[in-house]
């Protein structure tokens, strides 16, 4: 056989196996045309703004999440309760029990198949502040993203994650936590 | 060294070979066929915008792009076809290379994308940079070798 028809055979081969993984991952993406990852970053919102005053209001529903520092993070910590404001970690079980931040809930997007009824119970108007472990941790984003197509609309994702956090305070729980 | 020794390390090192390409093109297709959406990303993180098509092309490539490396992968150990996978796969390493020579060029700080998102792959990809470009170099020199050795001989006239 012709090296031409080879690699012809081979590129039919790649084709149809193309097709059938996305018929098989029922994939709805468009084959071709534009198309980019959903954004997530709203504009970050700091400790600056006025508004971190209200949560309610500086954390308004969109298609997007907002990113927060840690100084933010920590204002929405402390107004969690009477804000309804709920922390996630995205990390796995392991490492949430060895270290969380008080209150935090463990939905580890490793195991979302597993965990993910655990965050679909959250009220969908509450405001969910995500973490993982921040630097190159994509849980969280991802986490956010997962929420996001879940019809969540007010989402922060701390993207210092517990690295920062255990660096700058004492907040610390350990254990099984918040289920 | 005689003929027929030769002759044996060659086709030791063609197997080798053979069975380091496959392992790796099928380890890195596998997720990426799983989930094309997250390699969709991957690919956007390039950051590469064709002339006429833009990043149009993002999707379509997602999707055959890991297809291409399971079937060439597979490919490498039917005779009749060897030598034309170890074409693609070394044309594909080449691509590569140029990809995250760019990249690294274009100081982007991103992962390669190679081996898809999953979790045990995500500790197998690296960030773009030269140690990943070295790498492909040295399987792109594996690929070339088997793509030689399956080359047809040359016919011998004698007089």
């Amino acid at each position: 056989m012709s090296l031409a028809k080879q690699l012809s055979t081979l590129m039919i081969a790649a084709v149809l196996l193309g097709l059938g993984a996305r018929v098989a991952t029922h994939s709805d993406l468009p084959f071709w045309g534009h198309w980019e990852p959903i954004k997530l970053v709203a504009p970050p919102i700091s400790i600056a703004d006025d508004a971190m005053a209200k949560p309610d209001s500086a954390f308004a529903k969109s298609t997007s999440a907002y990113e927060v520092n840690l100084a933010a993070t920590m204002v929405l910590h402390m107004k969690r309760n009477k804000s309804n404001i709920h922390f996630v970690d995205a990390r796995e079980d392991t490492l949430y029990k060895a270290g969380h931040i008080p209150g935090a809930m463990n939905v580890s997007f490793d195991h979302i198949d597993k965990d993910g009824d655990k965050f679909l119970a959250l009220p969908k108007d509450d405001l969910i502040v995500i973490y993982c472990d921040g630097g190159d941790c994509h849980l969280s984003h991802d986490l956010a993203e997962f929420a996001l197509a879940q019809g969540y609309g007010r989402l922060a994702v701390f993207t210092g994650g517990w690295a920062e956090w255990s660096k700058e305070t004492d907040l610390i729980e350990t254990g099984s936590g918040a289920k | 060294m005689n003929r027929s020794l030769r002759q044996q390390i060659f086709t030791g090192l063609d197997w080798t070979f053979r069975l380091l390409l496959a392992g790796l093109f099928l380890y890195a297709a596998w997720p990426k066929l799983l989930d094309p959406t997250e390699f969709a990303k991957s690919i956007t993180n390039y950051k590469v915008v064709l002339p006429v098509v833009g990043q149009d092309y993002v999707y379509l490539t997602a999707m055959f792009l890991p297809a291409l490396e399971a079937v060439a992968a597979v490919c490498l150990f039917l005779p009749k076809f060897k030598r034309s996978a170890a074409l693609v796969i070394a044309f594909l390493l080449a691509l590569f290379i140029v990809l995250i020579f760019q990249a690294v060029m274009r100081g982007l700080n991103i992962d390669c994308g190679c081996f898809g998102n999953s979790e045990v792959s995500a500790a197998l990809a690296t960030k773009v940079g030269w140690n990943k470009i070295m790498e492909n170099l040295a399987f792109l020199a594996a690929a070339i070798f088997v793509y030689l050795r399956a080359c047809p001989p040359k016919p011998r006239y004698r007089l």
